[in-house]
């Protein structure tokens, strides 16, 4: 599955990398100074790239968590971000880490140490502080690499008042069943009816497997939480999210999910442009989508129709107050969307 | 669509052979040969002439972007046997130490390695690595041609530690580099699928040059005009627009105009959405 390493000089010795390294006893691995040198390079092709990305294994310099901006968030007033990687193992055309970075690569900060005493940091001030993992990559896509839910959950478990997202498309939950649910994390899984999914989500396990893998995780305990961003157009809108819906709850207790939000297609005006440079045949892209306020999205009406209808059904199945609809949030704030 | 650089005759024998190339012409300042688009410069030893021969064929070849390019020849190896073939994951020039990384998009064909260049042979190899004296000039050069995923150099070890490089000739390297004639057939093969998928995901749209010859457009309109055609394209299954634009007057403007509203009634006829299109414009590709 990986074929290349790269290697920062600076994390050659550090356990992770060796961890990691050992799991891939067949990769080439290649040492770099920087992983600015191999990643996000001018002159580098995120479509081609994503044929076969190699693994960056690097050391996080600088601030290792981040104020979520205002609007983003689940219920708390004190939301921040951390990213123990960049890009992800899936492949949706509406992504917009492939409008953000011209490599496909998987950069992966192995300092978790360093992420965690930010953390801390963030806790002695506001104690009760949302933590949303899933902002520039997949939570669990890579776990059989990165160890990422191995190594943070025990680390959340042990501050119970804080609360961390999880979020994913992975239906690989094992690592998850074979510990004790914590009342302190959700995992969010985001969806879009089948369709669209299998037109657009390239690689990501179909809808039908993320329910059964939710389905699993509920019954052993977990707190589950829906993300349904963002939403895409097609002329059957209405009937392929009522049909999502239909499927997800006969098979999930409503009354047993943590929260369940809804947010619009929307992309930095510069994301989109670099989307269209690499995906110039994508019919998503080249369909009727407006730019406003450095934002490309649907039209404002088609957008808040969408919103509305979909809001409105939602609400047959859960309570208002999991219910976190789509506040009007900067496009730099969507995260990837996973 | 496949440019080759070599340093010399000897290096570029198989090559020919292998794609049937003819000499291109007698007079010009590098030997190149040439079948359909594969395209084949000698560039002479160092990086310099490396680089120079690079950005000569790019110009001579058509100045298409985003070809592939493969440097193919010989080097001395720290530790590896001679005879062994290596794909550079890493290039190291030795003057300063700056170092590339050619981002491999498919599968090595053969074992990968570091390359260094060196401004003269070898004799320490105190690295572990490849030792020749091209491989950094060509990535340089070629990388501002095509997306470094199609830039590669494929090297033939010719000699180690202790080697006496006057013992290696011209038909030693010749028949060392033929030995992984399939290693190199299997990197093109690669290298220009690759390629082929650029050139049709990026290809010029089918009516762009009718409608550039017929209206005099500016070059942020001719930007516009481009995106609105691929997204006719797209939209409408690759079906032309052209029959009907001798209606629509004589200014690229209202071209323009009308385009958009193609656009817009195609995308709401496969019920993409509402008649609204005003997409952020697109900058030219990098380096255009
Ligand atoms: S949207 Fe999420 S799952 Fe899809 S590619 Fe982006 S990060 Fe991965």
């Amino acid at each position: 599955m990986i074929e290349r390493i790269y290697i920062e000089r600076e994390v050659e010795d550090h356990p992770r990398t060796k961890e990691i390294c050992g799991r891939f006893p067949k990769a080439v691995r290649i040492s770099c100074e920087r992983y600015g040198e191999v990643f996000n390079r001018k002159a580098q092709s995120f479509r081609l790239q994503k044929r076969q990305p190699a693994l960056v294994l690097a050391k996080k310099h600088g601030a290792t968590v981040l104020a979520a901006p205002a609007g983003y968030g689940i219920g708390s007033q004190e939301n921040f971000y951390f990213s123990h990687m960049l890009n992800c193992l899936y492949d949706c055309r509406y992504c917009f880490l492939q409008g953000m970075f011209r490599s496909a690569h998987y950069l992966h900060f192995v300092n978790y140490e360093d992420f965690q005493s930010g953390i801390d940091e963030v806790l002695a001030a506001s104690p009760r502080a949302h933590f949303f993992s899933g902002y520039d990559c997949d939570s669990l896509a890579l776990e059989q690499v990165t160890g990422f839910a191995c190594e943070f959950l025990p680390f959340f478990r042990a501050r119970p008042q804080a609360l961390v997202e999880l979020r994913t498309k992975s239906a690989a939950v094992k690592p998850l069943l074979e510990v004790e649910p914590l009342a302190n994390a959700v995992v969010a899984y985001s969806f879009t009816p089948a369709e669209i999914a299998e037109a657009l989500e390239h690689k990501a396990p179909p809808v039908e497997r993320r329910i059964q893998a939710m389905e699993k995780l509920q019954a052993r305990g977990w707190r589950l939480g829906l993300r349904f961003d963002p939403v895409i157009y097609h002329p059957s809108y209405q009937e392929q999210y009522r049909q999502l819906f239909r499927s997800i709850f006969e098979r999930l207790d409503s009354h047993r999910l943590h929260s369940v939000s809804l947010g619009p297609f929307r992309l930095p005006d510069s994301f989109f442009r670099n989307m269209v440079r690499e995906f110039p045949d994508e019919a998503l892209l080249a369909g009727p989508l407006v730019s406003r306020q450095g934002r490309v999205s649907y039209g404002e009406e088609l957008e808040q129709e969408m919103l509305a209808f979909i809001g409105d059904e939602l609400r047959n199945y859960i309570d208002e107050g999991i219910f976190f609809p789509c506040v009007e949030v900067p496009a730099s704030c969507q995260g990837a969307g996973t | 669509m496949t440019r080759f650089v070599v340093a010399m005759g000897c290096e570029a024998r198989p090559v020919i052979a292998r794609y049937g190339l003819k000499s291109v012409a007698d007079d010009l300042p590098f030997p190149v040969f040439r079948k359909e688009d594969r395209w084949l410069v000698v560039s002479g030893i160092g990086r310099v002439n490396s680089a120079a021969a690079t950005a000569f064929l790019f110009q001579l070849s058509g100045g298409r972007r985003n070809c592939g390019w493969i440097n193919f020849g010989c080097c001395g190896h720290a530790s590896w046997p001679v005879g062994e073939v290596l794909l550079a994951h890493k290039l190291v020039d030795a003057s300063n130490d700056r170092s590339w990384f050619p981002p491999l998009a498919f599968s090595a064909p053969c074992r990968t390695s570091t390359v260094c260049t060196v401004d003269r042979p070898e004799r320490r190899y105190a690295v572990d690595q490849g030792y020749e004296m091209e491989s950094v000039g060509f990535f340089a050069a070629a990388s501002r041609f095509a997306t470094a995923e199609l830039v590669h150099c494929l090297k033939v070890v010719s000699d180690g530690p202790g080697d006496r490089l006057e013992q290696l000739t011209a038909a030693k390297i010749t028949s060392l580099l033929e030995a992984h004639g399939d290693t190199l057939g299997t990197l093109v093969t690669a290298n220009e699928a690759l390629a082929a998928e650029l050139l049709s995901a990026h290809g010029v749209p089918a009516e762009l040059s009718e409608i550039l010859e017929r209206w005099h457009f500016t070059v942020a309109q001719e930007r516009q005009l481009r995106r609105l055609l691929q997204r006719w394209e797209v939209l409408s299954g690759g079906q032309g627009v052209l029959q009907n634009l001798p209606e629509v007057g004589s200014s690229s403007k209202e071209v323009l105009v009308y385009l958009k509203r193609q656009v817009a009634r195609e995308a709401e006829k496969k019920g993409l959405g509402e008649d609204s299109i005003e997409q952020p414009a697109q900058p030219g590709r990098e380096g255009e």
